[in-house]
C-alpha cells in the first residue's frame, strides 16, 4: 500500500505550505502591475491562495473523519459531567 | 436618512429576536434537543471573531493599506490549519480539566497557581476592555450616521449627548441584560451557555449575509462587477497603489499574521466559543476548513468596497470605517442600509456577549473568589450557601467590565481608529500564547517562568502600546509619546531602547513577546518546579496519552467523609445539581451514596473537577482542600509512597517466609499434638494395665491364701508350694509397685540421682553377678566381651546396673528355649561408650521395635504372662538411660534374636552437652 501519511503530517504539511503561499517572499511576485481576468494579481492570488489552502485543509479533515473509524455522534448532547468518560473518538494518529 | 422612530425600534425588535433565540436554545438544552449540537453552529459562533472591527475596520484599513488588511484573517486560517496539534489539544486538555476560561487553562497548567490565573485575569481585562468600548462606539457611530446622513456634521459629538439619550449606553444596557440572562443562568460555567452560543451563530449569519449584501450592491449594482470596479480604480494612480503592498508593508504583514494566529486562541472570546462552549471534539473536524471559509467569504467585498468608497466620496470627506454604511445611503438605499447597521450591530453585541462572560467568569473564578476564599476573616469557606454569592459575583463583574468599557468609550476611545484599538487588544492577547503553546508542548515550562513572562509581556505590551494610546486621548502628557519619559530618547515608547524603523504594533509585538518568551524560556529553565506542576505538565503535555484513564485521581491523599464533601458542592452549585452529579457518578460506578461514608480520591477528584466547573481550578483547590484531611500528595511523598512499597514487598517477602516457617510449627503441633494424644491413650491404657497388672498377682495371693485357708489338710509339701507361689507374686508385686513409683519419680523429675564418673566394668560384673542365677536356672549360655580397662563414663552405679539387669533378664526370657544364648559386649566409641545385649530369640517386629520402650508393651504377647514381665522394665531404662544423656535402641529381624544397644557419654561429652542445655 502506498503510504499517504498520517494526518497530523498532512495538516503540518498543510500549514507549513500555508505559511510559504502567503509569505512575503511569494507575494512580492505578484505584487506587480499584473492584471487577471480585470482584477489585480496580488488580489486574485492571495483569495485563490486561500481557498485553496481552505480546501485541502477541507479535503484532510474529512478524508481523516472517514478513514479513521470515526462515529460522529451527531444530535446528541453529551452530558457534560460524564462528556470526558464516554467513548470519545481520539485525536489520535491515524495509521496507515 | 432614516428616521429615529424607524432605526430604534428596528434595532430593538432585533434585540428582542436575539433574546427569543437565546431563550429557546436554552429550552432546548433544557430538554435535552440540544440546537447548537452540530459543527455548523459551533464554526458560526467561532465566527464572532469577526466583529464590528470587521465588519466596519476592515474597509477602513483597506481603503488605507490595501491588502494589507487580510492578514488579520489568514493567521487564524494558518491556526485552524494546524488544528491538529494546536486548538484539538486545547479542547481535549479543557475537557478533561473542566477548564472554565482562559486564565483557568493557564493556572492549571502551572500548578494552579492563584497567581497566574489573577494576572491573566487582570491582562485580559485590560487588554479586551478598549475592544468592547470599540464595539460600543461603532454601534453608537452607525447609529447615528443613520439617522443624520448625509448632513454628517450634524451627528452630535459623544460628549454633548446626556448619557441615558445616548444609543451606546442603551445598547450596553441591552447587552447588560441579555448577559446576565443568558450568561449567568447556571452556575457550573462549564456547563454551556446553549442560548447565548445560539444567539451569536444567528448574529454570525445575520452579519455576514448584511455584509455581502452591501458587497454585491456595491460590485454589482454601482459598477458593472469586479473587472469594471478594479478597472475603474486602477485608473486613478491614487488608488491603483492600494492593488499591491506597500513600502514596510510586508513587516507589518509579518506581524498581523502571527498577531492574528495567537488572537484566534488567545483573545478570552474566541477561547470561549472555540473551547470552553464546544459541545463535541468532533465538530471542530469541520470548523477547521468551515471557518477559514467564512472568513474568506466575509474578506472578498473588502477592497471593493474600499475602492467604491474612495471613488464615490473622493478627498476624505467621509470616514473610511463608515464605507460600509455610507455607501448604500448615499445610494438612498435606506433598507440595505438598514440592514446593514442590524449586521454591524450583530457583529458588535455578539463580540460584547461572548467577551464579556468570558471576562466575568475569569473575574469571578479567578480574580474575586480566590481572594475571598483565602481572606480568613470572611471565614467564606465555612459558609452554608454560596451559590447566591457566586451569581452575584459573576452579574456584578458583567456589569462592572461594561460599564467600565462605557466609560473607556465615551472619554478615550473616541480619538482613536477602530484598527488601532483592535490591534492593541490583539497583542495584549498574544501575550497568553507563550504560556498556552510553551505549556501544552514543554513539559519544563513552569509557574516562575509563566509568571515572568506574563509580567514581562504585560508590562512591555502597556508601555509601548497601551500608555501611548492614554497619552494620545490626553490622559498621559503627550511629551510621553513624542520625546519619551522625561524626555530619555532611549525609553522612547514607539522606539524602545532605538528599536526603529518599524510600526508601532511590530514594535510593541517585538518587544512584549521578547520579554514574554526569554522571561518565560529563562524562568523556566531557572526555576524549581513543585510537583503538582509536574503532574499537571505530564496532564497537559500527555493529554491524548492520559485522558483515556481516569487520571489524577491519586492526586487527593488524606480523607474526608462523603458529607462534607457534598456539602462544599451543594453550596457552590446548589442542591439539585449536587444530587444529580454525584447520582451519576454513583450510577456509573454502582455506588450506594446512602452508605457512601467516606470520599476516596476518585470522589475527591470528580468532586475538585466538578468545582472547578463552577469557581475554576484554583477555588477549587482551596475550597476542596478546605474538607480534606490531609493535603495534596507531594513528590517526596511519592517517592515516600514508592519507598514504603518496596518496603511493603519486602515485609510480604518475609511474611511469606513466616508463614512457611508457621507452617513447619504448624505441622510440627500437629505432630506434638498426635502424639499427646496418643500419650494421653497411652495413660489411660498404663491406668488400666496397672490395674490388671496389680490385680494378676493380687488374684494369685488371694486364691492361693483362701485355698490354704479352706484346706487345712493339705500336706506340708503342697502348702510350701503354694506359699512359694503367695511369696513370688507378692515379690512380683512388690517390684511392679516399685517400678511404677520409680517410674513416676523419674518422670515426674523427683528421681534422685547419684551422678559420678565412673568406671562401668564393675557395674556391668554387678549386674551379671545378680543374674548369674537366672542364667543358670534357665541353661542359658552368657558370652561377655569385657576388656580389662573400659573409658569412665558419667553415669549413677546403681541406675545402671538396674538398666543391665533388666536387658539381661530381658535377654534370658526371650532367647532361644533349646539353644539360649547372650551376649554382651562393650565398644568404646569418640563420644561415648556402646554396651551391647544381644540374644538370639525370635526377634522383634518392626512394630513391635517402635513400641518396645513404652509401657506396658509387653512384648511378644505369648509371654506376656511370664511372671518375671512387668511391661515397664524397658521403659525405666530408657528414662535412666536418656538421663544419664546416652541413647537406647533395639536392633533386631525377626527370627534372628535382638540386640538391645545404649550408649553412655563420657564425662566431658556428658558436661558439654549440659553445658549446652543450661544455655
Amino acid at each position: 500500500m502506498p503510504r499517504r501519511g498520517t494526518s497530523g503530517e498532512r495538516h503540518l504539511a498543510l500549514f507549513l505550505l500555508g505559511l510559504v503561499l502567503l509569505s512575503p517572499p511569494l507575494l512580492s511576485i505578484f505584487d506587480g502591475p499584473g492584471w487577471l481576468f480585470g482584477i489585480p494579481l496580488l488580489y486574485i492570488y492571495l483569495f485563490a491562495a486561500w481557498g485553496a489552502l481552505i480546501c485541502l485543509t477541507a479535503l484532510a479533515a474529512e478524508r481523516w473523519r472517514r478513514f479513521s473509524g470515526h462515529r460522529p455522534q451527531a444530535g446528541r448532547k453529551q452530558d457534560p459531567l460524564t462528556r470526558d468518560n464516554l467513548g470519545q473518538d481520539r485525536f489520535g494518529q491515524e495509521g496507515d | 436618512m432614516l428616521s429615529g422612530w424607524v432605526v430604534l425600534p428596528v434595532a430593538c425588535a432585533y434585540l428582542c429576536l436575539l433574546f427569543a433565540i437565546a431563550y429557546y436554545g436554552d429550552k432546548r438544552a433544557e430538554e435535552g434537543r440540544s440546537l447548537i449540537a452540530n459543527p455548523y453552529i459551533y464554526t458560526l459562533s467561532i465566527a464572532v471573531y469577526c466583529t464590528s472591527w470587521t465588519f466596519y475596520g476592515s474597509v477602513g484599513r483597506a481603503a488605507q493599506a490595501g491588502v494589507a488588511f487580510l492578514p488579520i484573517y489568514l493567521g487564524p486560517t494558518l491556526t485552524f490549519v494546524l488544528w491538529w496539534f494546536v486548538l484539538a489539544k486545547i479542547i481535549r486538555i479543557s475537557k478533561v480539566n473542566r477548564i472554565t476560561s482562559i486564565a483557568d487553562f493557564i493556572s492549571s497548567r502551572y500548578g494552579k497557581s492563584t497567581m497566574i490565573s489573577g494576572l491573566v485575569t487582570v491582562i485580559a481585562v485590560v487588554g479586551i476592555m478598549p475592544y468592547i468600548s470599540l464595539q460600543l462606539k461603532a454601534v453608537s457611530t452607525s447609529f447615528n450616521l443613520l439617522l443624520h446622513y448625509p448632513n454628517l456634521e450634524a451627528s452630535p459629538r459623544i460628549f454633548e449627548v446626556p448619557f441615558p439619550a445616548d444609543t451606546a449606553f442603551l445598547v450596553t444596557t441591552a447587552l447588560a441584560i441579555f448577559t446576565i440572562l443568558f450568561g449567568t443562568r447556571q452556575i457550573d460555567a462549564a456547563e454551556h451557555h446553549e442560548g447565548m452560543v445560539a444567539a451569536i451563530a444567528f448574529e454570525s449569519i445575520v452579519k455576514l449575509v448584511a455584509f455581502l449584501a452591501v458587497g454585491l450592491f456595491v460590485t454589482f449594482g454601482l459598477y458593472g462587477g469586479f473587472a469594471d470596479l478594479f478597472a475603474v480604480a486602477g485608473a486613478r494612480p491614487e488608488i491603483a497603489r492600494l492593488f499591491s503592498i506597500q513600502d514596510g508593508g510586508y513587516s507589518q504583514w509579518v506581524t498581523l499574521t502571527l498577531l492574528s494566529m495567537a488572537a484566534i486562541i488567545c483573545l478570552p472570546r474566541q477561547f470561549q466559543v472555540t473551547v470552553v462552549e464546544n459541545v463535541d471534539e468532533t465538530h471542530l473536524h469541520k470548523a477547521v476548513w468551515l471557518f477559514p471559509l467564512y472568513l474568506l467569504a466575509i474578506n472578498i467585498f473588502v477592497l471593493p468596497i474600499a475602492l467604491a468608497g474612495l471613488m464615490q466620496f473622493p478627498g476624505g470627506s467621509v470616514d473610511a470605517d463608515t464605507f460600509v454604511l455610507t455607501l448604500p445611503l448615499a445610494a438612498e438605499q435606506d433598507g440595505l442600509a438598514l440592514f446593514v447597521f442590524i449586521g454591524g450591530l450583530s457583529a458588535a453585541t455578539g463580540m460584547v456577549i461572548v467577551a464579556t462572560i468570558a471576562l466575568s467568569t475569569m473575574v469571578c473564578n479567578d480574580l474575586v473568589m480566590p481572594t475571598l476564599l483565602r481572606l480568613p476573616g470572611l471565614r467564606l469557606s465555612e459558609e452554608r450557601d454560596l451559590t447566591g454569592l457566586l451569581l452575584a459575583i459573576r452579574r456584578g463583574s458583567i456589569i462592572l467590565i461594561l460599564a467600565m468599557s462605557y466609560i473607556y468609550y465615551r472619554y478615550i476611545g473616541e480619538s482613536y481608529a477602530l484598527v488601532t484599538i483592535g490591534l492593541v487588544s490583539f497583542a495584549a492577547a498574544a501575550q497568553f500564547a507563550p504560556a498556552i503553546i510553551g505549556g501544552i508542548f514543554w513539559k519544563g515550562g513552569t509557574r516562575t517562568g509563566a509568571l515572568i513572562g506574563l509580567s514581562l509581556g504585560f508590562a512591555l505590551w502597556a508601555y509601548t502600546l497601551f500608555l501611548p494610546s492614554m497619552a494620545r486621548s490626553g490622559w498621559l502628557s503627550l511629551a510621553f509619546v513624542e520625546q519619551g519619559p522625561f524626555g530619555i530618547e532611549l525609553l522612547h515608547p514607539y522606539r524602545l531602547f532605538g528599536l526603529e524603523g518599524l510600526d508601532q504594533v511590530t514594535h510593541a509585538l517585538f518587544w512584549s513577546l521578547f520579554g514574554n518568551i526569554g522571561g518565560y524560556i529563562i524562568g523556566s529553565l531557572f526555576s524549581q518546579e513543585s510537583a503538582l506542576e509536574r503532574i499537571q505538565a505530564a496532564i497537559f503535555v500527555d493529554v491524548f496519552r492520559h485522558s483515556e484513564s481516569q487520571r489524577g485521581s491519586g492526586l487527593w491523599r488524606g480523607t474526608a467523609t462523603f458529607a462534607d464533601v457534598y456539602d462544599v458542592v451543594v453550596r457552590f452549585l446548589g442542591k439539585q445539581p449536587a444530587d444529580r452529579a454525584f447520582a451519576r457518578y454513583a450510577a456509573e460506578r454502582n455506588l450506594n451514596l446512602d452508605r457512601l461514608e467516606e470520599a476516596d480520591s476518585r470522589l475527591l477528584h470528580f468532586t475538585e473537577r466538578l468545582l472547578a466547573g463552577a469557581i475554576g481550578a484554583a477555588s477549587a483547590r482551596v475550597m476542596l482542600a478546605s474538607v480534606v484531611k490531609g493535603e495534596m500528595i507531594r513528590i517526596d511523598e511519592v517517592m515516600k509512597i514508592l519507598d514504603e512499597t518496596s518496603q511493603v514487598i519486602e515485609y510480604s517477602h518475609r511474611l511469606e517466609q513466616k508463614s512457611s516457617e508457621l507452617e513447619h510449627a504448624y505441622s510440627d503441633l500437629r505432630a506434638a499434638n498426635q502424639r499427646l494424644t496418643e500419650l494421653d491413650r497411652l495413660k489411660d491404657d498404663f491406668i488400666s494395665t496397672v490395674s490388671h497388672e496389680l490385680r494378676t498377682p493380687l488374684t494369685s495371693i488371694r486364691s492361693f491364701s483362701e485355698i490354704l485357708f479352706d484346706n487345712p489338710s493339705l500336706d506340708l509339701a503342697q502348702r510350701g508350694a503354694f506359699l512359694n507361689v503367695i511369696i513370688k507374686e507378692s515379690e512380683r508385686l512388690t517390684r511392679l509397685i516399685n517400678q511404677i513409683l520409680d517410674l513416676a519419680k523419674m518422670e515426674a523429675g523427683r528421681m534422685e540421682w547419684k551422678m559420678a564418673d565412673l568406671d562401668p566394668g564393675p557395674a556391668i560384673e554387678e549386674a551379671l553377678a545378680a543374674t548369674h542365677g537366672l542364667f543358670r536356672e534357665r541353661g542359658v549360655a552368657l558370652e561377655v566381651d569385657l576388656p580389662a580397662r573400659l573409658p569412665a563414663v558419667h553415669a549413677d552405679q546403681d541406675r545402671l546396673v538396674q538398666v543391665l539387669v533388666n536387658l539381661l533378664s530381658n535377654a534370658v526370657k526371650f532367647c532361644d528355649p533349646e539353644d539360649g544364648r547372650v551376649t554382651v559386649e562393650t565398644r568404646p566409641q569418640a563420644a561415648d561408650l556402646l554396651i551391647v545385649v544381644g540374644d538370639n530369640g525370635v526377634g522383634l517386629s518392626r512394630e513391635e521395635q517402635r513400641r518396645a520402650f513404652e509401657k506396658f508393651q509387653a512384648l511378644r504377647e505369648d509371654l506376656a504372662h511370664n511372671l518375671q514381665g512387668t511391661g515397664l522394665g524397658l521403659p525405666i531404662c530408657r528414662q535412666i538411660v536418656e538421663h544419664f544423656g546416652g541413647r537406647i535402641w533395639v536392633e533386631s529381624k525377626p527370627g534372628q534374636g535382638a540386640r538391645f544397644a545404649f550408649t553412655l557419654p563420657y564425662p566431658e561429652a556428658a558436661r558439654a552437652a549440659l553445658g549446652t542445655a543450661a544455655k
